[in-house]
């Protein structure tokens, strides 16, 4: 599916800016999950798998602690 | 006399803003269990009221504490319990750390560049308390 898309350049912040992977940084976070609020997978932001997997359960933490979202689905009442 | 093998933990837990009307109390209160059983606190931060991602018990905003402590696993038994039996707290996350943090996180660091970068002074200040 996605391999028929042209690739858009993504910014690796772990290495570029020396982010830390914590579910507080969600300036990292943000920029790791699509519109539609699902994580992207590290086969098109080209991050390591063992960061993949730690940005992973911080994604997880930061949604059980809303601030993120699980889903863009979600209204705000 | 047993020794008390203190591990580090990291406790984030939400208070709902309309049923607390004291927030220091509440931290207050959690202060005292950690120094009764031992234990140091080694960093506190307020968050402030943030608006949530999604609703939480039909809440849109709640107030966030980070607390980085050190205690024995009575201690952190208590805080957990009041946790669980407390009108207020909506939602807790404890995590187990290897060491002590007391540097100001991301969270505080972000509202103050926020308010460099917009020249906007927000309402609510970001309270921090280093012990």
């Amino acid at each position: 599916m996605n391999n028929y898309i042209a690739r858009k350049k993504f910014v690796n912040l772990i290495k570029e800016e020396n982010q830390e992977i914590d579910y507080k940084n969600l300036y990292l976070l943000k920029h790791h999950i699509m519109e539609s609020c699902r994580i992207i997978p590290n086969r098109i932001s080209g991050v390591s798998a063992q960061q993949q997997r730690r940005l992973t359960e911080s994604i997880k933490l930061a949604r059980f602690l809303a601030l993120l979202p699980y889903t863009d689905q979600q209204q705000q009442r | 006399m047993q020794e008390i093998k203190l591990q580090h933990y990291e406790i984030v837990f939400l208070i709902n803003p309309d049923k607390s009307a004291n927030v220091q109390d509440i931290i207050q209160r959690y202060e005292s269990l950690v120094k009764e059983g031992g234990g140091v606190m080694h960093r506190l931060e307020n968050w402030g009221n943030r608006p949530l991602a999604y609703p939480i018990k039909n809440l849109s905003r709640a107030i966030y504490i980070l607390m980085n402590i050190e205690c024995g696993k009575k201690t952190l038994d208590e805080v957990f319990n009041s946790f669980r039996y407390s009108n207020e707290i909506i939602r807790n996350l404890i995590l187990r750390r290897d060491f002590a943090i007391t540097e100001p996180s991301n969270m505080i660091e972000k509202q103050e560049r926020m308010e460099e970068t917009s020249g906007v002074v927000t309402a609510e200040s970001s309270t921090e308390i280093n012990e």
